[in-house]
């Protein structure tokens, strides 16, 4: 069982209702803000123009005309009251399998060339530094203990596809966390992995970033020539509420993965699951366990 | 067929926007002034939707493929057919081969050209709109450039005569002192009083980091609350737990240079965001330049939607008399 702080709503300007579940980030929080969310969307309510989970809070877009700022509030409170009990907090999740290769020479040249604005100008790579940063010794068992747990995508923004991803079933103490640039890179390879504060993201296309780099994923996170079937509706792999696994591959098969792509022969390996967040507070890693069976 | 002879500094395609995918991080793009984009397209007989050019500052130089009804529309970058000069806001003809110019911004920042029929992009992801950033939407995702050529849709729903005017009190002013209403509250609890005064009383100037995405005024350093600052939210004071930004939400990383985020922004992320710029006053956020002073005014919700209601009721009056 979890309890929750009451929700605070505010309006920004005519057309957005705020709702703060949490200040901090809260593995609580973010699962009541998918919940939510995601009853809203299912009901389709006339005047709804776009619902954004966040990772302890979410956001509600409205047309004041088609349905009044007053109405929508009383109804958001309404559901907020309905999910305010764990037992309530189903979700359908999608489980998608994300192969990266680590500590791979095109993060390790971003490393060296953005080196001046990281935290320390240091020359080691930007995979050293996190795992330096969290008492590794191995890079083996750092890559497993970035690939062992399956992450829950809390979020989305940035540009769009970016997700923020936060590992399942850990402590607090046992999350891989690492400080950002101290100065933005100007340029991200599309693909890259990185690593800022407790989250993990990949890079949908090149673009200014500030997380540390520590890998390439195989597959592409967003693609918009409609070769890959799996993109091919809506051009984005992530969405709020998915479960991603980072699974390790070395040099030889993410060439493999890669030239699959290229040809628009990949498919994503996926499965859905029921997720109970009430089991999943209750079991912590065994029930993730459980969920990630034969997956 | 609308030849492109010059872009000019940055026109692109725009409609209403690309609504409903904000949560994967989308910003809906669309036309910055929706009022005068409008207008534009009910002077040319077009349904609401249909795509125009957006131009800005400096006008581009186009040539018409074939006799088609048009207008011109938003701030005032005076317009000129074969190099002599017409009205704005006024359904005009253009004949095969006219050349449509531009003089100098006079005030404004943003033009309008709407042509009966539309701009005819493919849709991406329900709209037409450029997003230059991911280069998705409007021509092939990108402003124009020299030599481009667009095509005319058929998203017209009625003949408008050549010559016809709006009511000239309805024409909106642009000034280079600008009163912008907000809507305080979000994370307005993290700015100390003197703080939320501060921001409430000046004059700010608007930087040249002034563009689609958002607007930069400098102006006095604003206070942070002191805290311990909450799991997840990051270090500065003027961080927060990642959240969503509303469009027009204003934040103020590190207490400096409070940002208006507009069409193109990040959809989220984790600077407090401390009040919102109501959905009226947006359209003259658009027509605002560098260098130009703003003042922040706070306004309740009600006031808010009461500003929204004016504007949508002038919006039916210039279609009832078109």
């Amino acid at each position: 069982m979890f309890t929750l702080p009451e929700t605070r709503f505010d309006f920004g300007g005519d057309e957005y209702i705020y709702a703060e579940i949490s200040r901090d980030m809260s593995e609580e929080s973010n699962f009541k803000a998918l919940a939510i969310t995601s009853e809203l969307r299912r009901r389709q309510i006339p005047g709804i123009l776009d619902i954004c989970p966040s990772n302890s809070s979410y956001l509600i877009r409205f047309d004041p005309e088609v349905i009044p700022a007053a109405n929508l509030l009383d109804y958001l409170k309404e559901i907020d009251m309905t999910k305010s009990n764990p037992a309530a907090l189903n979700l359908e999740v999608r489980i998608v399998e994300i192969p990266i290769w680590y500590d791979d020479p095109i993060t390790r040249e971003y490393s060296r060339r953005f080196q001046e604005r990281n935290i320390i100008k240091e020359n080691i790579s930007n995979f050293e530094l996190v795992m330096k940063l969290n008492g590794f010794k191995e890079k083996e068992a750092f890559i497993e203990a970035h690939s062992r747990s399956p992450y829950l995508i809390s979020m989305m923004g940035f540009i769009p596809g970016t997700a923020w991803e936060y590992p399942l079933g850990l402590r607090k103490d046992q999350i891989i966390q690492t400080p950002k640039y101290a100065s933005p890179r100007t340029d991200t390879p599309g693909r890259a992995v990185g690593l800022g504060g407790a989250f993990t993201v990949i890079y949908p296309l090149s673009a200014p970033g500030s997380y540390q780099l520590i890998g390439m994923a195989a597959v592409p996170v967003f693609d918009q020539s409609g070769k890959l079937e799996d993109l091919r509706d809506s051009f984005f792999l992530a969405r709020p509420g998915d479960i991603w696994k980072h699974r390790p591959v070395e040099e030889r098969e993410y060439k493999q993965i890669l030239s699959q792509v290229e040809a628009g022969t990949y498919r994503y390996r996926m499965k859905y699951v029921d997720f109970s967040p009430e089991e999943y507070f209750a079991k912590r890693e065994a029930y993730i366990k459980q969920v990630m069976e034969d997956f | 067929m609308i030849k492109v002879i010059k872009p000019g500094l940055q026109t692109t395609v725009q409609d209403q926007g690309r609504i409903g995918l904000y949560e994967i991080g989308m910003p809906p793009s669309g036309a910055m002034d929706k009022f005068s984009y409008t207008v534009g397209n009910l002077l040319v007989g077009n349904q609401r939707n249909a795509a125009a050019l957006e131009i800005t500052y400096l006008g581009p130089v186009l040539q018409f493929g074939r006799k088609l009804r048009i207008s011109i529309t938003g701030g005032n970058i005076p317009p000129k057919i074969n190099g002599q000069p017409v009205a704005m806001w006024e359904t005009l003809e253009v004949q095969e081969g006219d050349t449509l110019s531009f003089d100098f911004v006079q005030s404004g920042a943003r033009t309008y050209l709407a042509v009966e029929g539309g701009i005819d992009v493919p849709v991406v992801m329900n709209s037409r709109s450029t997003y230059t950033l991911i280069g998705i939407g409007g021509f092939q995702g990108r402003a124009l450039a020299e030599g481009d050529e667009l095509a005319v849709g058929d998203m017209h729903e009625k003949k408008v005569p050549v010559g016809t005017r709006i009511d000239p009190s309805l024409i909106p002013v642009f000034q280079k002192t600008h009163e912008i209403r907000v809507v305080v509250g979000l994370c307005s609890y993290r700015l100390t009083e003197e703080s939320k005064a501060v921001f409430l009383e000046s004059e700010w100037t608007v930087t040249p980091e002034a563009n689609r995405i958002g607007y930069r005024h400098k102006g006095e350093r604003l206070k942070f609350v002191e805290r311990q600052q909450p799991f997840g939210a990051g270090s500065n004071p003027s961080n927060v737990t990642d959240l969503g930004y509303p469009i027009g939400s204003i934040q103020v990383p590190d207490g400096v240079e409070p940002i208006v985020l507009l069409h193109d922004a990040v959809t989220g992320g984790g600077y407090a965001t401390i009040a919102t710029v109501i959905s009226a006053d947006l359209n003259r956020m658009a027509q605002i330049k560098t260098n130009e002073k703003v003042k922040f005014v706070s306004v309740t919700l009600e006031e808010a939607i009461g500003a929204r209601r004016n504007l949508r009721d002038q919006l039916m009056k210039i279609a009832d008399a078109i």
